[in-house]
C-alpha cells in the first residue's frame, strides 16, 4: 500500500519537527538494532572527541600521545589512579542516576550543584548530632541526612514546576546559586575551622566517616553505595511504578488519559533527583574529603548531567559513562600535576564526546527528551494546553488545543 | 515527449512515477490539465493523487517522467521553483503561518521573481524581472537586502484581491484565530496574488460543512471562468460532478481512467474504479438491540479559552447503541471527548458510567470499562515505546504481567503478540517501536488496547479518519463489535460519512450545544447544513481536523466531507457506498 | 545605613546598573532572535565565555576595536558549531547547548591556564571609560546615573531598536518569526528554515560574543574562568520576562544589572550586619522572583525547541 510510503501518522523521529510532506519510510528500530548502533558509536564518539583533544593538543605546542599517556596513567596507572578514577566515578553516577530518573520522566534537572551542597551540609549536620552514636547507626543516617537536604533543595524548584510551572532548568540552576552562597556564607562564619586560611569547616565526627576500602588510596567505602543505587535503578526501570514514569514522559497526554498522575510524577522525580543528588554530597563529605569545603561539588552536578545524557538514561549506560568521565577527570589532573597540562582539557573531551552523542543518536536522545523539550516549551511559555499538538512527526511543540479540558500540560485538569 | 505544444494545454505530465522505498506511489502516469478546466483527480486514500500533486507543485521531483507547464519544459526542484512558475498548491493542511497575520503571511516567501504572464493585477508596470514583483515586495524589492515589509501595501493588496474574489478575508487578523474556510480562502488568495496560473487544490472540502463547500465551489467555478485551471483532488464524487469538467481516477499510483469527461460519465462506476472492491465500503452495522443505559452525560458545562466549550450537554447511550455526534470541528467535540472520558474536569455536570460517577477521573473510568480511541493518534500512543510495553499500558500492574511491582517481560511479551495478531496489527512484532507502524496499524495497535477486553462505553474520535479502506474497515468493524458485545458508543466526528456509516443515532453539536438530534435514517443534509451552520461558530480555526493527525503525512486525507443534495436521500457519499448500503439495508 | 538615603548611593548604583545590564543586553537581544526562530540555545554561556576571553587577548595584542570583532567572531563560530549539529544534523538542541557551556568553560579555562601558569600576570586591559556628553552627561541624577556610559554600554543600547526594526519591519524578521511559530507552514511557503534558524543562530552568537567582551574589556579588564558567572542564564530569563521582545530585554537586563549593583554597593554600606553572601543573593533572588512571574504570561514561539526536518 502506497499509505505508509506518504507517511504514518505519528511517524518520524519524534521530537523533530517532521515533514508536513512526509515522505518518511517507516524504519525498524528494535532494542537490538540500537544496542548494537550504541556500543560502536560511542567508541566512535569517544575516538572523534580524543582526536579533536588531540588536535587542540598539538596546536597548544603538546604531545598528544605524552598527554594522553598521563591521563590513562592517572586513571587507571596503578592502584592510587583506579581509586581516584572510582572515587570521582561514584557520585557522578548517582548524580547521574538521579537525573536519569527525572529525563525519562520528561524533567530536566540542572539543580545536582546546588542539592550536592546540601547534601554535605546535611551530612555535616548528622555528624554533629550523630557524634557519639556507634558508627553502624551514625553512617546510614547521615546518608539519609544527606539525602533529604537534597530534597528539600529541589522541594522548591520542584514545587514551582508542578504548581506553577516555572521552568525547572533556570530555577535549579538558581538555587545552584544560592547553595554555593549558603554554604560560602557558613564556611567563613559559623562553621568555619578557626585556624584555617582557606575556608573550611571542621572536620566531620568520625562516627560518620567512611573508611577506606583499599589502602593508601583514596577509594572509600561509599562508592558501595553506587552498586546498590545502580541495582535500584536497574529495577527502577523494569517496574511498574518506573513504567508510569517512563511513560509519562514519553507521553503525558497518553499518560492523563490513562490516570497517571502528571504533577505528581514531576514532582516526584525531582525529589529523587534531589535525593540522590543530596547523596553524592555525602559521599563526598563524608566519603572522600572528610569536611566540607566551598568547592566541595566541584561541577559533580554539571557532569552528572553529562553521564546521565552519555548513558542514555540507562543503568549500565550511566555505570560506563560516569567511568569515563571520572578517569577523564582523575586523569587531566594527573595530566595538569605531571606535565602542566591543563586539566581543563577533560572537560574539553567530554563537551565533544556529548556533542558528538548528541548527534549521532539524534533520534534516541530525541526519544528520551521528547517530552523534556516540550517541558521548557512549556516552562518558558505559558500554560499551553497541548491536546492540539501536532503529531509526533510534527512540530511537537505545544499548539494552541482547546482549552478548558483540562487545563494545565502536566495533568490535564486533575484537581 | 510529446512533441506538441498546445497552448491550450495548463500543464502535462508523461510516464511520470515515483517512488518511496520500497513501495511505488506513482507508476508511468499521464496527466494533462487543460487551460481553463477544472480536472478531478479522484482516488482513495494512498492511490497517489497527493504525491502527483506535490510532483505538480515542486515539492517532490519524479523518479523519471517529463513535465510541461504551459507548453514550456518544467522542472522544478522544490516547491519555491513551483510557486515561481505560476503553480500553487493549496494543501490539506493548510500552509499558512498561524502566528503571523493573513497580510504578513501574502508576504512570506513570496517568490522574488514572478515569471511573465503572471495575472495583471499582481504585475507592476514595467518590464524585466524586477518590476514584476508585486505591489507590497516591490518598494523594498529592488534592495536585496533587507526587505523591509510594507504593512500597509500589503494590507492594501489582500483587500483588493479579497474585493475582487468577493471573499472576506481579513487582513489584519492572525491566522490562528480565522475559522478554516477563510484560510483557506487566504490562501487561494494569496496564492493569486503570487501569480498563480495554476492551482492544486488537495481535499479542500474535507473539513468544511455543507455551506462553506458550496462556498468554495462557487469561488472555484469563479476562477475558471476567469481562465485559472484548477487541479481538484478528492475522492467524494457527486461534488465532482458539481463543479469538475474531467476527471482522472488514479488506483494504487496508476491511472485507471485518464481525463474522462464528467458529464454523463457513470459515477458509480468511477467509484468501483476507485475502489476497486466496493465491498470495502460495504457497511454492516449491527441491528439496533438496546440494553441498559451505560454512558450517561448530564448538564456537562465547560468554559474554554478558545472554542465554544460545552453548554449543557447531555447525552445517554444504551448498551449495543451507536451515537454520532457530529457537527463542523471546533464546536465542542475535542471537549466532549475530554470530558467523557473523564480527562477534563467540566463546569458543571455528571458522567457517569454504569452508574459510577467518573466524571473528571480518567482512572475511575478506564477501572469501569471506557475505552478512549482519540481523535490525534499521538495522544493515544506511546510513539517510542515498544508495542509490547503500548500494549500493556491499561493493565500493566496486572497480576499477569507483574510480580512485587516489577514487570514481567517475557509474559508482556506474549501478551502482546496475541493481541497484535487479534487485532490485525501489521507487523505483530512486540519489540518494534510503534512509531515504525503505518497510521492504520497504529490505529488497529490504540484499538488493540483500548478493546482488548468488552469495554462498557467506548469513546472514538474520527476513528476512520485518514485510513486506508482496508484499514477503515477494519476499525469500523470493531466499533460495531463493541456495540454488538454490549457496549454503550459515541463516536464523534466532524466527519458526516463517517457518523452517518457508523451511527444509530446522530447527535448535533453546535457552538458547545446539543442542537438536534435524530435517527440515522433522517440524516439529511439539508437538515444539518441548517443545523451546523446556523449556530456555526467562527472561531474554530485552530482546530480542523487534519490539524491534530496532520504532520504525519498529508498523504492521509481525512475521508470526510460533507453532503451535498444528491437526490440520493442522505446517508452516502461516494454512490457505489449508498447503493451497496441501500442494498443491504432493503434485504435487512 | 543612613548613606541609603543619600543620592550619590543612588547615582552609583544606578551607573551600576547600567553597566552591569550591557553584557546582558547583547547576550539577549541575540538570543531573542534565535529562540524566535525557534532555536532555544542553553549555550549562551559558551558563547559569552568565549567571547570574552578572546575579545580581552585580542584587545591585548591589537587594540579594542579588533579585540570585540574577535570576540563577537569566537562567539559565532561557536553558534556555527551549534548550528551544524542542531540545524543541520539535528541533534537535540538542549544536549547541544549544554555541552557548548561546557565545551566554552572548558576550552576558555585551558587556554586562560596555558596563557597564565600559575604566578604569571594574567592580561590586562584597561576598561572601556566612560563617555562624558557635554549636557547630557551634566543632568543632575539623570546624567550621572544613566547617560555616562562607555561606548559599549551606548553601542548595545543603539543596538535595540535594530533588533527591533529587523523583527518588526522587514521580511527577514517575518521570516524568523514565521520559522519559529510554524516551520513546516513556512517552509510550504518557500522560506528556507534551515537558512533561517542558521542566520538567527549565528547573529545570537556573534551578539552573545560582544557580549562576553563588553564583560572583559568593559567591567572588568581580565579573565578569569568562569568569568561570566551565569550571565548566559540570566539572559535566558530576561528573555522569558520580557517575552521576546527588544524593548524589554533592554529594560529587563536594567533590572538585574540594577539588582547586582545594589548587591555590590550594599556591601559596602552594611557589610557589618549582614554577610555579604546574602547581599550576592539578591540578583538571584530577583531572577527567581521574575522566572515565576514570568512563567505565568509568557507566550513562546511555538516551535521553540523543536528541530525541523523539511521532508526533503
Amino acid at each position: 500500500m502506497s499509505v505508509t510510503a506518504e507517511g504514518p501518522p505519528g511517524g518520524g523521529a519524534p521530537g523533530t519537527s517532521g515533514a508536513g510532506d512526509g515522505t518518511r519510510v517507516p524504519r525498524a528500530d528494535t532494542s537490538f538494532e540500537r544496542a548494537t548502533i550504541g556500543l560502536g558509536t560511542s567508541l566512535l564518539a569517544v575516538l572523534v572527541a580524543l582526536g579533536l583533544g588531540a588536535i587542540i593538543l598539538a596546536g597548544s605546542g603538546d604531545n598528544p600521545l605524552t598527554a594522553y599517556g598521563a591521563i590513562l596513567a592517572g586513571s587507571f596507572g596503578d592502584s592510587f589512579a583506579i581509586g581516584e578514577t572510582l572515587a570521582r566515578a561514584a557520585p557522578l553516577a548517582i548524580v547521574g542516576i538521579g537525573a536519569a530518573v527525572a529525563l525519562r520522566a520528561g524533567v530536566i534537572t540542572i539543580g545536582a550543584q546546588g542539592q550536592l551542597i546540601a547534601g554535605s551540609i546535611g551530612t555535616l549536620v548528622a555528624g554533629f548530632v550523630l557524634r557519639d552514636a556507634p558508627p553502624a547507626a551514625a553512617i546510614p543516617l547521615a546518608a539519609l541526612a544527606g539525602a533529604v537536604f537534597g530534597m528539600v533543595w529541589v522541594l522548591v524548584p520542584a514545587l514551582l514546576r508542578a504548581r506553577l510551572n516555572v521552568n525547572e532548568i533556570l530555577s535549579t540552576l538558581l538555587f545552584n546559586e544560592f547553595a554555593f552562597l549558603l554554604l560560602g556564607y557558613l564556611l567563613n562564619g559559623p562553621l568555619k575551622e578557626p585556624a584555617a586560611i582557606t575556608p573550611k569547616s571542621d572536620p566531620l565526627a568520625d562516627s560518620v566517616i567512611l573508611g577506606d576500602l583499599v589502602a593508601s588510596t583514596r577509594l572509600h567505602a561509599g562508592v558501595l553505595a553506587v552498586v546498590v543505587m545502580v541495582a535500584l535503578f536497574g529495577l527502577w526501570t523494569r517496574s511498574t511504578m518506573g513504567y508510569r514514569y517512563d511513560l509519562f514522559g514519553e507521553n503525558p497526554r497518553l499518560a492523563h488519559s490513562l490516570g497517571i498522575p502528571g504533577r505528581r510524577i514531576i514532582l516526584n522525580s525531582l525529589l529523587i533527583s534531589g535525593a540522590l543528588a543530596g547523596l553524592a554530597g555525602w559521599l563526598q563529605a563524608a566519603g572522600l574529603l572528610g569536611r566540607l569545603y566551598v568547592d566541595i561539588a566541584e561541577e559533580i552536578g554539571f557532569f552528572g548531567l553529562v553521564v546521565a545524557m552519555l548513558g542514555g538514561a540507562r543503568p549500565l549506560g550511566i555505570l560506563a559513562a560516569a567511568l569515563l568521565v571520572g578517569a577523564l577527570q582523575a586523569g587531566g589532573l594527573h595530566m595538569q600535576a605531571t606535565e602542566g597540562i591543563p586539566a581543563s582539557l577533560s572537560d574539553v573531551i567530554q563537551a565533544l564526546i556529548l556533542l558528538g552523542f548528541a548527534v549521532r543518536y539524534a533520534p534516541q536522545i530525541a526519544a528520551i527528551f521528547r517530552r523534556a523539550v516540550r517541558s521548557v516549551g512549556e516552562t518558558l511559555g505559558p500554560v499551553v494546553r497541548h491536546r492540539g499538538a501536532r503529531t509526533a512527526g510534527g512540530t511537537g511543540g505545544p499548539r494552541g488545543g482547546p482549552a478548558g479540558a483540562g487545563g494545565d500540560p502536566d495533568g490535564h485538569g486533575e484537581s | 515527449m510529446s512533441g506538441d505544444t498546445n497552448p491550450a494545454v495548463a500543464f502535462e505530465a508523461r510516464g511520470v512515477s515515483r517512488r518511496f522505498g520500497a513501495t511505488v506511489a506513482l507508476d508511468d502516469v499521464d496527466f494533462d490539465l487543460r487551460a481553463g478546466e477544472i480536472h478531478a483527480l479522484v482516488g482513495e486514500n494512498g492511490a497517489g493523487k497527493t504525491t502527483l500533486a506535490k510532483i505538480v507543485a515542486g515539492a517532490l521531483r519524479p523518479d523519471s517522467g517529463t513535465l510541461r507547464l504551459f507548453g514550456e519544459p518544467y522542472n522544478p526542484r522544490r516547491r519555491s521553483e513551483g510557486s515561481a512558475a505560476g503553480v500553487a498548491h493549496v494543501r490539506q493542511q493548510l500552509s499558512l503561518v498561524r502566528g503571523l497575520t493573513v497580510a504578513q503571511n501574502i508576504e512570506l516567501g513570496r517568490p522574488r521573481r514572478q515569471v511573465a504572464g503572471a495575472p495583471e493585477e499582481t504585475a507592476a508596470p514595467g518590464d524585466g524581472e524586477d518590476a514584476s514583483l508585486p505591489a507590497a515586495g516591490r518598494g523594498a524589492g529592488r534592495r536585496p537586502w533587507p526587505r523591509t515589509f510594507n504593512a500597509k501595501a500589503a494590507r492594501a493588496e489582500v483587500e483588493r484581491l479579497a474585493a475582487e474574489l468577493d471573499l472576506s478575508v481579513p487582513p489584519d487578523e492572525l491566522v490562528d484565530g480565522l475559522p478554516l474556510a477563510v484560510r483557506q480562502q487566504a490562501e487561494i488568495l494569496i496564492s493569486l496574488a503570487w501569480g498563480a496560473r495554476l492551482l492544486i487544490l488537495d481535499e479542500p472540502s474535507s473539513a468544511l460543512g455543507p455551506l462553506e463547500t458550496e462556498a468554495l465551489i462557487e469561488l472555484c467555478l469563479r476562477l475558471r471562468s476567469e481562465g485559472t485551471p484548477i487541479i481538484y483532488i478528492s475522492h467524494r464524487l457527486p461534488e465532482l460532478a458539481e463543479l469538475a469538467d474531467r476527471l482522472t481516477v488514479l488506483r494504487q499510483g496508476r491511472v485507471v481512467t485518464a481525463g474522462e469527461e464528467v458529464a454523463g460519465s457513470d459515477l458509480r462506476r468511477i467509484a468501483e474504479l476507485m475502489v476497486g472492491d466496493l465491498s470495502l465500503l460495504e457497511v454492516r452495522r449491527p441491528d439496533l438491540e438496546l440494553g441498559d443505559v451505560r454512558l450517561e452525560a448530564d448538564g456537562l458545562h465547560l468554559a474554554a479559552e478558545h472554542g465554544p466549550g460545552l453548554r449543557d450537554v447531555s447525552l445517554r447511550v444504551r448498551a449495543g447503541e451507536i451515537v454520532g455526534v457530529v457537527g463542523v470541528a471546533g464546536n465542542g467535540q475535542e471537549e466532549l471527548a475530554s470530558v467523557l472520558t473523564g480527562q477534563a474536569t467540566p463546569d458543571g455536570g455528571t458522567v457517569r458510567i454504569d452508574g459510577t460517577d467518573v466524571t473528571g477521573s480518567p482512572g475511575t473510568a478506564i477501572a469501569t470499562g471506557m475505552a478512549l480511541l482519540p481523535e490525534d493518534r499521538t495522544a493515544g500512543l506511546a510513539a517510542g515505546f515498544t508495542l509490547a510495553d503500548n500494549l500493556i499500558a491499561r493493565r500493566v500492574s496486572d497480576a499477569e504481567f507483574a510480580r512485587f511491582g516489577v514487570r514481567l517481560r517475557a509474559s508482556v511479551r506474549r501478551h502482546a503478540r496475541a493481541l497484535a495478531q487479534r487485532f490485525d496489527v501489521r507487523p505483530p512484532e512486540p519489540a518494534l517501536r510503534a512509531a515504525s507502524l503505518s497510521g492504520g496499524n497504529q490505529q488497529k495497535l490504540m484499538a488493540a488496547r483500548e478493546m482488548e477486553r468488552d469495554p462498557a462505553v467506548l469513546v472514538a474520535a474520527g476513528p476512520t479518519k485518514g485510513l486506508d479502506p482496508h484499514a477503515g474497515r477494519a476499525i469500523r468493524d470493531r466499533c460495531f463489535e463493541a456495540a454488538a458485545r454490549g457496549g454503550a458508543v459515541v463516536i464523534i466526528s466532524a466527519d458526516l460519512d463517517e457518523v452517518a456509516d457508523l451511527s444509530h443515532r446522530v447527535v448535533v453539536l453546535s457552538g458547545g450545544r446539543v442542537t438536534d438530534r435524530f435517527g440515522v435514517e433522517e440524516m439529511t443534509s439539508a437538515r444539518l447544513g441548517a443545523v451546523m451552520a446556523g449556530l456555526h461558530w467562527d472561531r474554530s480555526g485552530e482546530r480542523e481536523p487534519e490539524e491534530a493527525t496532520g504532520g504525519g503525512g498529508d498523504g492521509s486525507s481525512a475521508d470526510s466531507g460533507a453532503p451535498q443534495d444528491d437526490g440520493e436521500g442522505a446517508t452516502g457519499r461516494h454512490p457505489g457506498e449508498a447503493a451497496t448500503r441501500g442494498g443491504k439495508e432493503g434485504t435487512s | 545605613m543612613g548613606k541609603l538615603a543619600e543620592l550619590t548611593f543612588w547615582t552609583a548604583t544606578f551607573a551600576g546598573g547600567m553597566r552591569l545590564a550591557t553584557p546582558l543586553i547583547f547576550a539577549s537581544l541575540g538570543e531573542t532572535i534565535a529562540q524566535r526562530a525557534g532555536v532555544l540555545n542553553i549555550g549562551l554561556e559558551g558563547f559569552m565565555i568565549i567571547g570574552a576571553l578572546t575579545s580581552l587577548y585580542v584587545t591585548v595584542e591589537s587594540g579594542i576595536a579588533v579585540g570585540l570583532l574577535a570576540g563577537a567572531l569566537a562567539g559565532a563560530a561557536l553558534a556555527l558549531l551549534m548550528v551544524w549539529l542542531c540545524v543541520r544534523l539535528n541533534a537535540n538542541q538542549v544536549v547541544v547547548g549544554f555541552g557548548i557551556t561546557i565545551l566554552g568553560v572548558g576550552l576558555t579555562g585551558y587556554i586562560f591556564r596555558l596563557t597564565t601558569p600559575l604566578g604569571a600576570e594574567r592580561r590586562q586591559v584597561n576598561i572601556l571609560p566612560e563617555i562624558h556628553i557635554p549636557g547630557l552627561s551634566d543632568i543632575p541624577f539623570l546624567g550621572e546615573a544613566f547617560l555616562s556610559n562607555s561606548w559599549m554600554t551606548w553601542l548595545a543600547l543603539g543596538l535595540v531598536p535594530v533588533v527591533w526594526w529587523v523583527a518588526q519591519r522587514t521580511v527577514f524578521g517575518l521570516e524568523v518569526r514565521a520559522v519559529g511559530e510554524d516551520p513546516d507552514a513556512a517552509f510550504a511557503r518557500g522560506v528556507d528554515v534551515i537558512r533561517v534558524r542558521s542566520i538567527a543562530t549565528l547573529i545570537s552568537g556573534l551578539l552573545a560574543g560582544l557580549g562576553g567582551a563588553a564583560i572583559t574589556t568593559a567591567l572588568v579588564g581580565v579573565f578569569e574562568p568562569a568569568i561570566t558567572a551565569g550571565r548566559g542564564f540570566i539572559a535566558l530569563i530576561v528573555i522569558i520576562m520580557v517575552r521576546w521582545s527588544a524593548w524589554g530585554v533592554a529594560v529587563g537586563s536594567f533590572a538585574f544589572g540594577l539588582a547586582d549593583a545594589l548587591g555590590t554597593n550594599l556591601r559596602n554600606i552594611v557589610s557589618d550586619s549582614v554577610p555579604t553572601e546574602a547581599l550576592q543573593m539578591i540578583p538571584f533572588f530577583v531572577a527567581l522572583i521574575i522566572l515565576i512571574i514570568g512563567a505565568r504570561r509568557a507566550r513562546m514561539p511555538k516551535s521553540l525547541g523543536f528541530n525541523y526536518v523539511p521532508d526533503r
